[in-house]
């Protein structure tokens, strides 16, 4: 519960960021810099779900389909 | 089946294509086709099946493929073809039954997922929609979703939502012992799972950008597996017994800051609570290095721990009165560790381009391998290999 307070507190904090205009996103463009899972690592997420309990929140599945819970 | 699929994307693509060059300026076809082809090599080994009530090998091996095709189909639209293969063998499901076939020692799965995006660019937002149906031995499943997208203050903020549905259908099969006991227990064939996302994204500054990702999700149906077995502790055996819905609430988070000119550091937390009594954190750091040329070398590490849900019990540990019980590890009190490594060849412009008339050409835009490690507390060991070649047409 407390990392969960401190992920609001963390979105909280960081909603008056400075505008980054397109021509200043060398960094941000970067393949690397995508904010999800790369291609490669679809059937990792997937292990993980049936694996494990806990699923979702990571742009992968959540439940329902074949072969997990 | 499996190539009959993979020659019917291709002709729906094709046919899409050529329409898309016949239909003038409007629906003119802009970017190239992105091909990524993946294949996944699996492996696992514990003593704590489930089929054979939390104790016996866990030992399987899973070669899957995956093909993603995505296409500009107009100049603000893009549609998107994935099909999806894999093929395991399962030592503990070889023991359901020696002369059916369900779930079993070699079994298939075949998956097929298309999906439409499209620009809305005056609204500066994005919306879209996807179905597809898998089907494995025992399993039939038809889902869906949609998605839209919008961007505030010059793109630096981003707010997402997407739903999506899943309706599976089971063939059941009992263990051969438990038969007698089984139709008492279940009363439906058919799982139903909706899943309600918000993402919020945020740059914060010219070197790092973070992700807030909310998922609400509920599940009704047979939630639990016909054939997993549980042992009571007057060593009566019985069926898996599940509640007919789940709640679960995730919560992720992610920040990516680019630390120096060949450094970058991707960083991810989850926290996880479900109906079920699953308390879950998960956190990962993954390093990419941008080394001389057009390689990245991106080592990773995960690590996961929960805490078991209310209706797990090891061997022979489930009370003869209780009403829902399971011996499978997978909802146990657990942790996790996963480590590994990846290496991408990608070079700006591409390789090996070979020009096909008309100003198309064909290029190789990417080549990736990774390899993983997977050690769970309770003696699971999992390694996994995948390839990716990604390339234009």
């Amino acid at each position: 519960m407390r990392g969960l307070l401190a992920v609001m507190l963390l979105v909280m904090g960081i909603s008056s960021c400075t505008v980054v205009k397109p021509y200043e996103r060398v960094y941000l463009n970067d393949e690397d810099m995508e904010l999800g899972e790369h291609t490669s690592e679809h059937f990792e997420r997937n292990m993980e779900t049936y694996r494990e309990g806990a699923s979702g929140a990571n742009g992968g599945k959540t439940g329902g389909g074949c072969g997990c819970n | 089946m499996q190539l009959r699929l993979c020659i019917a994307s291709v002709l729906l693509l094709l046919s899409l294509q050529i329409q898309a060059q016949q239909d003038g300026t409007r629906k003119r076809r802009i970017g190239p086709v992105q091909v990524d082809i993946l294949s996944t090599y699996y492996q696992q080994d514990g003593n704590h099946s489930p089929v054979t009530g939390g104790q016996g090998t866990e030992k399987l091996n899973d070669i899957a493929n995956k093909i993603i095709l995505v296409m500009q189909v107009e100049s603000v639209s893009t549609l998107t073809i994935n099909t999806h293969f894999n093929h395991y063998s399962s030592a503990s499901t070889d023991r359901i039954n020696s002369v059916l076939s369900s779930a079993s020692a070699v079994d298939s799965r075949t998956q097929v997922d298309i999906g439409y995006q499209r620009q809305i660019p005056k609204l500066n937002m994005s919306a879209g929609f996807h179905g597809g149906t898998s089907i494995e031995s025992d399993l039939v499943s038809a889902f869906g979703g949609f998605n839209v997208k919008r961007s505030f203050r010059s793109n630096n903020i981003t707010l997402g939502v997407a739903a999506n549905a899943y309706f599976d259908t089971w063939v059941i099969i009992f263990k051969e012992e438990l038969r007698d006991v089984g139709p008492q227990y279940i009363k439906t064939d058919k799982r139903r799972s909706f899943d309600l996302s918000f993402t919020y994204t945020q740059v914060l500054n010219r070197r790092a950008q973070a992700q807030v990702m909310l998922d609400m999700v509920y599940q009704r149906g047979l939630l639990s597996t016909p054939f997993h077995t549980v042992f009571l502790t007057d060593s009566t055996r019985t069926l898996e017994v599940l509640p007919e819905d789940r709640f679960k609430l995730p919560i992720g988070f992610r920040l990516n800051y680019f630390v120096t000119d060949f450094m970058i550091l991707r960083g991810y937390y989850r926290f996880y609570w479900d109906s079920w009594g699953l308390l879950a954190n998960t956190i990962s750091l993954e390093v990419p290095l941008k080394i001389p040329g057009p390689f990245t070398v991106y080592p990773f590490y995960r690590f996961h721990t929960q805490q078991g849900a209310d209706y797990f019990r090891p061997y022979m540990q489930h009370s003869t009165e209780s009403i829902y019980h399971t011996s499978d590890y997978d909802l146990s009190s657990l942790h996790s560790h996963k480590y590994g490594m990846g290496i991408r060849y990608s070079p700006i412009y591409g390789k090996l381009k070979k020009n096909r008339g008309n100003g198309k050409a064909t290029r190789l835009r990417r080549i990736e391998l990774r390899g993983m490690h997977y050690l769970r507390s309770d003696g699971l060991k999992a390694f996994m290999l995948t390839a990716n070649i990604g390339f234009d047409l």
